[in-house]
């Protein structure tokens, strides 16, 4: 009987992982349709209620610009609704640690924190807690990928070294890979050493160049890491549309401000199987980012 | 936030010189200010899109018209 019960629960646990795992392009999409409903129709408390459904499925999540575990907390927290109080609010320090030389600025962020008792040093001690459960190697391997990424890229192009410098990228990918998985913002974080600046999107799209032997594989091993929420759909979009660009080829999922989009029932198809909201849902979340900023 | 509103207010300006001059593309050092700015290119190109960075967030990636972004007319959405 408990040897059965053991073999249940075992059973359970895996299933739970796999769907866990399979599922981020689904989670995802169920971000972006309740984000929908609270940034263009308006509806806070119904968006509040389904993100508080979602998180009791799903772990705690940020998306890129849409926030959505912090956006439930702040709008819960403006509507005096429950969110699960300091509970949640240590479970939001891991997502806003990989940029937290930037998010400690946010005040109302901090005041939520306060609020419930979490002062700015159990944060601060939590933001290294943090830092430390990186993989040290991964972070010095990447602080010198990143910093190879831009070494003859910017302010001058010296094009040989530079092709070079991002075949040693490619390499340190590959390593990566099989060794490690991929290299997410959980495990190498998004500041490394000596404040090198590590932008996912960016080397990715370094990753697309036509000398890349290995872009098929990186196609579609990355494509593997977004389903399993590894990877952002911003990065991979990054690299399959500069690919899609440098062969003349329109774009894929047309994350490019300026892109010139013909068919967009296509293309909004095509963000939704990686997760990405449409074409008219990002220039929304674009351009409120951007009046935040203002 | 009171970073980012001292930081918007030099958006238009930064991006403008950054058109001018591909030193104040990322590439500086951080700390010298709050902006971070990636150029994105391939040894087919100098320059053929740019992606913007503020404060550690990517919030907008752009083609460029011609091959040399600093002589570029991009439009700015």
């Amino acid at each position: 009987m408990i040897k059965n019960l053991f073999f249940f629960i075992s059973l359970l646990i895996f299933f739970s992982c796999q769907i866990k795992k399979q599922n981020h392009i689904n989670y995802l999409n169920k971000v972006n349709d309740i984000d929908n409903i609270y940034r263009l129709k308006n509806d806070t408390l119904t968006t509040i209620e389904k993100y508080r459904k979602l998180f009791k499925k799903y772990p705690p999540h940020n998306s890129h610009l849409i926030n959505e575990f912090q956006t439930y907390i702040t709008l819960s927290d403006k509507r005096n609704e429950n969110f699960g109080g300091k509970e949640s609010l240590y479970k939001l320090i891991p997502l806003i640690a990989p940029n937290w030389k930037y998010n400690k600025y946010d005040k109302y962020l901090i005041s939520i924190f306060k609020k419930y008792d979490i002062d700015s040093i159990e944060l601060e001690n939590r933001i290294t807690t943090w830092k430390k459960s990186l993989n040290k190697k991964l972070v010095d391997s990447f602080s010198i990928a990143f910093f190879r990424n831009q070494e003859f890229r910017t302010p001058k192009y010296i094009e040989k070294l530079q092709t070079i410098n991002d075949k040693k990228n490619s390499e340190l990918f590959l390593w990566t890979f099989n060794n490690f998985g991929f290299p997410s913002v959980n495990t190498i974080g998004l500041w490394g050493n000596n404040d090198i600046f590590m932008p996912m999107g960016n080397i990715l799209n370094h990753m697309a160049g036509l000398d890349n032997k290995d872009y098929n594989y990186f196609k579609e091993k990355i494509y593997e890491y977004v389903k399993q929420g590894e990877c952002t759909p911003e990065d991979y979009a990054e690299m399959i549309d500069k690919r899609a660009f440098i062969e003349g080829k329109e774009c894929v999922y047309c994350n490019v401000s300026n892109s010139n989009i013909k068919d967009s029932l296509q293309i909004n198809k095509n963000r939704r199987d990686i997760g990405l909201p449409s074409l008219k849902h990002s220039r929304k979340i674009n351009s409120d980012y951007l009046k935040k900023l203002k | 936030m009171k970073k980012l509103t001292g930081m918007k207010k030099r958006f238009s300006s930064l991006e403008n010189k950054r058109l001018k001059s591909l030193d104040s593309i990322f590439g500086g050092s951080p700390g010298f200010t709050n902006d971070f700015w990636s150029q994105s290119s391939i040894s087919q190109w100098n320059c053929s899109d740019i992606d913007t960075y503020v404060d550690g967030v990517h919030v907008q990636r752009q083609e460029c018209l011609t091959d040399d972004c600093a002589d570029s007319t991009i439009i700015t959405k």
